[in-house]
């Protein structure tokens, strides 16, 4: 895609000059990339499509906004896709026809290696993080994570007595964190944080814990759907089942095209879905034994 | 009713292991190989993974699995198990 092209077709120029000033710059082997939603690297191209895509996006949302005062019922810009498109909140992940749980009566156990992270301050963080996520999810629907203080100064970096480390690595920016699936092998699950957790500026640090835990209970992507912004990533939809309907405000959903919340907060669809696959909360029960 | 995995073997290496021709020639396919090399990788205590959907990490068998799922959807049906 050439300049012209560009000049031709652009919704709005100005927005790809303004993302090519403000976001950061870097370079690899030569290119020149631009990196986006907090882990995206885009070239010039990408970034020009990019831009026209988020251009879009705000024209839909400024339609909305606009609709709303007025009063009108559709807030649909013509041509545009709309954020809002009702498909079927969370997917979840199906193995032989069946939804992937952890089994009832699950205690998700886990610890913080504190030997991984280069300083007390980030280890202390991260603890902090975690209890705070883990308590939204136990809030949310019938999961328990326990975390295993002991188990955090073992020198381990797969300790035994923990269904899971979370644990500091340097990937060189290759994400913020990383996580499991409940269906990965044993040695796989951890929840992996690279330094730029701390730098980044773009989401909440409790809401990517609360993403990453998503991915640990069987969630998989909100924005891969049909109904997410083009712009979003898609990925590998093999084996996902459609929990709710489509939520752009997802816990599970990126910050892109103009959707998603940098809060990566717990919503009422995500609630939903959550529970048809493992129930209300465990608090809500008076349990009687036999 | 599965409720674990049965040993530390990801659903995709199992499944490729029943069918070694095909992993073979996925492999060996330049346009694999192509779209395998622009994936973003990293290395977890000596082993390469390759980075997925922002942050998910998954082995070489699950990126031919993946490929497989792209290019011949139809070889899948049936499921990994
Ligand atoms: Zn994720």
């Amino acid at each position: 895609m050439d300049t012209t092209m560009r000049s031709v077709e652009a919704l709005d120029e100005g927005y790809f000059d303004l993302l090519k000033d403000k976001l950061k710059r870097v370079e690899v082997d030569g290119e020149t990339f631009w990196r986006a939603e907090s882990d995206y690297l885009l070239d010039e191209d990408e970034l020009f499509v990019y831009s026209q895509q988020r251009a879009a996006a705000d024209a839909v949302q400024q339609a909305r906004r606009m609709t709303e005062q007025r009063g009108f019922g559709s807030s649909t810009a013509p041509g545009l896709a709309t954020a809002d498109a009702r498909e079927r909140g969370l997917v979840g992940i199906l193995r032989g026809g069946r939804i992937v749980r952890w089994k009832p009566g699950t205690v998700l156990t886990y610890c913080v290696l504190r030997t991984t992270f280069p300083e007390d301050d980030r280890y202390e963080e991260v603890v902090a993080h975690m209890t705070q996520a883990t308590a939204d999810w136990e809030g949310t629907c019938g999961v328990d994570f326990a975390h295993v203080p002991a188990a955090d100064q073992s020198d381990d970096v797969r300790p035994g007595g923990v269904v899971f480390p979370v644990r500091h690595i340097d990937a060189g920016g290759a994400f913020i964190a990383a996580a499991f699936f409940p269906h990965d092998p044993p040695s796989r699950r951890r929840v992996l944080i690279d330094p730029s957790y701390f730098t980044q500026g773009t989401f909440d640090r409790t809401g990517v814990m609360r993403h990453e835990l998503g991915h640990v209970l069987g969630f998989r992507h909100e924005h891969i759907r049909s109904g997410a912004p083009p712009v979003c990533p898609d990925e590998d939809l093999g084996d996902t089942l459609d929990l709710t309907d489509y939520d752009p405000q997802s816990v599970m959903h990126y910050f892109c095209g103009g959707v998603g919340r940098p809060e990566l907060a717990i919503t009422a669809l995500d609630r939903t879905g959550s529970r048809s696959v493992y129930g209300p909360p465990l608090d809500d029960f008076t349990e009687v034994s036999p | 009713m599965d409720d674990q995995p049965p040993d530390d073997v990801t659903a995709e290496a199992r499944w490729l292991q029943r069918r070694p021709g095909l992993r073979a020639d996925v492999l060996a396919s330049a346009e694999f190989q192509q779209w395998r090399d622009r994936l973003r990788t990293v290395v977890v205590d000596g082993a390469t993974y390759y980075v997925r959907g922002g942050d998910s990490l998954r082995d070489e068998d699950q990126v031919v699995v993946e490929w497989i799922r792209r290019t011949r959807p139809a070889l899948l049906q049936g499921g990994e198990e």
